[in-house]
């Protein structure tokens, strides 16, 4: 289960409540919880130090959308995203592809399994994204963290 | 003429030979390419779903002798003769499907898609098996055994994770040919803010045992042939919008097996020419979704064209996703007297609930009118309850 850090708003309840209280504040719980930014943290999106191109926040969205599938210089993307419970991939889903994380699931799912294109490399953590980015010259991927390790360069800010 | 019997084992030799088929032409692929390291890929998705019709009890039906017993049926999966009766059951719908992809190299690489239905028992078909071509990164060429694209979500049909209906409304969804083999070309660009791709397509396909034809036919095994299929589809999507046109062409044939002779069509012909046109718009604008379709299918040779349509709204509700869909499959003859049209409409409610990251329950109720002059199926409500996951 995706347990999503706003959901603890229920917490802010009185500890005795009516029994279909908590269920209603259940219920609007689990409605509103994606409609709210799921996390305050900033997410910066980063690219082999090497790579110099310059990406909007359109190109950006193609490119994770898999609907451009290569750098403006020409050499082929390799996505990295983040594990769908890290609020960077909340927040960078939301954000660039206006989509929750169950929706950019089925998004995929579709491609994937209709041989359209390979799904995005998935990995766990920021650490784990930008020691991929800095040892692949083709990769692209966001953290949500504003300390970029060396060998990474932020596209966005 | 020898008469000929079908076997059970037949359709699993069949089906271990396209395994072997696709084996063979993955180990090719490797051999050729065996200088370079292959990465392999695996993915797959299940649906675990439960249903049963109900409603006022319909006697009369004009469905093939296997489905005559039952007081109401529902034909949930055409293409698979998947019916729900007023006994609960899992049977109809539930399916496992494992993709493997064997990559190369960047250029070079190969699929096969193995789908099990409850259907048919433990045996697991091979829907897909392709290798895949990309010269670049818009360009890519596929040849093997593919899913036939005649409508928006044929090719993820049976990723029921990925859309919110508990099935492809089998108004529209659902012919006697789901697959074909066969080459596809395809293309993609970006051109002023559209996503556009482009694909075409030819090839055949020989369904032996064809199971759409157990709905209507009874006790007469017969082999559907797609022949000659040829086709092109536009896919163009940009923000909160896709939409697809596509159209297909190819020649039919009914043979059957007991007797193997081929079936004499309407028309007098025994081999007919089908068109297929269809058109697709669909609407993202979080928290609102629109899925819409239209389809014709123009089986002249059979003294019919049909015209089938979906609509359906949706609204996302943080979790939930509660859809109305309502959708409609309607005949025309010019031979009143000789053939009897189908003519069907289902009003359906549609509740998703997004479980985790990569799985979903569903429930939904349809309430389904037979309104042909002399009934197929028959009316029936039906409530079904389904599990969607992707891995």
């Amino acid at each position: 289960m995706n347990h999503q850090p706003l959901i603890g708003q229920q917490q802010d309840h009185p500890p005795r409540q009516h029994r279909t209280a908590s269920l209603a504040a259940w219920v609007l719980a689990a409605c509103t919880s994606a409609w709210v930014p799921t996390a305050q943290a900033d997410v910066t999106v980063v690219v082999h130090a090497s790579n110099a191109a310059a990406l909007d926040d359109e190109a950006i969205t193609n490119l994770f959308l898999g609907q451009m599938r290569s750098f403006p210089s020409g050499a082929e993307v390799v996505l990295i995203n983040q594990s769908g419970g890290n609020p960077a991939a909340q927040e960078f889903a939301s954000r660039y592809l206006k989509k929750t994380i169950p929706q950019l699931k089925a998004y995929w799912a579709k491609r994937v399994f209709t041989g359209v294109s390979r799904a995005p490399r998935e990995l766990e953590s920021d650490e784990d994204v930008m020691s991929y980015v800095a040892a692949h010259p083709e990769a692209i991927g966001y953290v949500g963290t504003a300390k970029l390790i060396p060998g990474v360069r932020a596209v966005t800010k | 003429m020898t008469p000929r019997h079908p076997h059970p084992l037949d359709t699993a030799a069949g089906v271990l030979r396209q395994v072997r088929l696709a084996g063979a032409a993955l180990a090719l692929g490797a051999a050729a390419l065996s200088a370079q390291a292959v990465e392999f890929e695996y993915s797959g998705f299940a649906s675990v779903i439960a249903g049963r019709s109900f409603g006022d009890c319909v006697p009369d039906n004009t469905m093939g002798a296997k489905f005559q017993g039952p007081c109401t049926r529902f034909i949930t999966d055409w293409s698979h003769a998947g019916v729900y009766t007023p006994s609960a059951s899992l049977k109809p719908e539930s399916r496992l499907g494992l993709q493997g992809t064997a990559h190369f190299n960047d250029k070079f690489s190969g699929t096969a898609q193995m789908v099990a239905r409850s259907l048919n028992g433990t045996q697991a078909d091979l829907e897909w098996a392709y290798l895949t071509y990309k010269p670049t990164v818009d360009w890519s060429l596929q040849a093997g055994r593919k899913r036939l694209p005649l409508f928006y979500f044929s090719d993820f049909q049976d990723v029921g994770y990925a859309y919110s209906w508990m099935r492809p409304p089998p108004d529209v969804y659902g012919w006697d040919i789901v697959n074909y083999n066969g080459a596809n070309v395809s293309y993609q660009t970006l051109l002023g803010g559209w996503n556009f791709k482009g694909d075409v397509f030819a090839g055949q396909e020989d369904s032996k045992d064809n199971l759409y034809s157990t709905l209507i036919y009874s006790g007469q095994p017969k082999e559907v042939s797609w022949k000659r299929i040829r086709g092109a589809a536009l896919e163009f999507s940009r923000e909160w919008f896709t939409g697809r046109v596509v159209a297909i062409a190819s020649d039919y044939q009914q043979r059957d097996q007991t007797a193997d002779t081929l079936d004499t069509l309407n028309s007098g012909r025994d081999t007919g020419k089908q068109k297929i046109y269809g058109l697709s718009g669909n609407v993202d604008a979080d928290p609102w979704l629109v899925r819409s379709e239209l389809s014709l299918f123009d089986r002249s040779d059979f003294q019919f064209k049909a015209k089938a349509y979906v609509i359906s709204v949706g609204y996302r509700l943080g979790k939930f996703t509660p859809m109305l869909s309502h959708s409609g499959y309607r005949e025309t003859t010019p031979f009143p007297d000789t053939y009897f049209p189908v003519i069907m409409r289902t009003q359906s409610a549609t509740l998703r609930y997004d479980l985790g990251q990569s799985s979903a329950i569903k429930l939904q109720l349809d309430r389904f009118k037979d309104r042909s002059p002399t009934p197929f199926a028959g009316s029936a409500h039906v409530i079904s309850v389904g599990f969607d996951t992707v891995f």
